[in-house]
């Protein structure tokens, strides 16, 4: 098994916090439907389609719960289920990483405000 | 590379060391809610006490929240925390948790072989699966520190 270490870029992660501070864009009154989470790619080792799953997932679980750790929950248990253990995620809007992943199977991301570290290990 | 896939149950997997512990997250979201409210502030009053003499440095408050590992791996865990932590600039305080996860995950693999993954921060939320015997959540003042360990397959 090709193993690499991959790092969570904390300063992209303090870059992006900075960044919304300054370009906060009021949340409008309308219906949920309205409501489109944004979402930035910041680093990957994954392919495009695995990509857009994840980003996927990740709106749903967004929807569905509010606490970072059932977000988490939910996108790991889609992740073991359709594309095999063992998957890991975190969630969060300030944390730092370092973590060996297996290759191709690696994605950071912004969804909104939080970020989101998907990958795959063991 | 591809995995081979067991039986489909994570835990029945050939040679399989790995196990969720729902117990264990469950714990984990009170941390998450402490950690969401906490704020990367000043000093934290000391609990121990050293040896007389001014000029001695206090020592951070290590709290674990949660863990799956032993006694002398977590010592180790606390000790490398704090000196990195402490090494870090302190005017104006600022936390670095890339170099802080990076130095703990470089210490576990090298002592206690791959894998190790090592999450740093004051707010954030995480679910995993990790190997037995190898998982620590714990906080260092206002930081908070998520250290566990996954089965490399030959």
């Amino acid at each position: 098994m090709s193993d690499e270490a991959r790092r969570g870029p904390a300063g992209a992660a303090q870059a992006m916090l900075r960044a919304s501070s300054e370009d906060r864009k009021p949340v409008g009154a309308g219906s949920p439907a309205a409501v489109a989470h944004k979402i930035q790619l910041k680093s990957a080792d994954m392919k495009e389609e695995m990509r857009q799953d994840a980003f996927e997932i990740a709106r749903i679980a967004f929807d569905k719960h509010s606490m970072e750790k059932d977000i988490a929950e939910y996108i790991k248990k889609e992740f073991d289920k359709n594309h095999g253990p063992t998957w890991h995620c975190i969630v969060g809007r300030n944390f730092g990483s370092y973590v060996t992943h297996e290759t191709n199977y690696f994605v950071y991301f912004y969804i909104d405000s939080k970020a989101v570290l998907l990958f795959k290990s063991g | 590379m591809r995995e081979q896939q067991g039986s489909g149950d994570v835990a029945g997997r050939r040679g399989g060391v790995i196990r969720s512990l729902l117990g264990v997250e469950r714990r984990l979201a009170e941390g998450d809610a402490e950690g969401a409210v906490g704020v990367s502030s000043g000093k934290q009053p000391a609990t121990e006490g050293g040896g007389g003499g001014g000029g001695e440095e206090r020592k951070a408050v290590v709290r674990v929240v949660a863990a799956d590992m032993p006694p002398a791996l977590q010592r180790r865990a606390f000790r490398c925390a704090r000196d990195e932590l402490a090494a870090m600039p302190h005017f104006p305080r600022r936390l670095e948790p890339k170099r802080l996860a990076l130095a703990l995950k470089k210490e576990f693999d090298a002592a206690y072989g791959p894998a190790w993954h090592c999450i740093v921060g004051t707010s954030f939320g995480s679910y995993v699966t990790h190997a037995r015997g190898g998982f620590l959540y714990f906080s260092v003042d206002k930081v908070y520190i998520l250290l566990f360990r996954t089965a490399v397959e030959p």
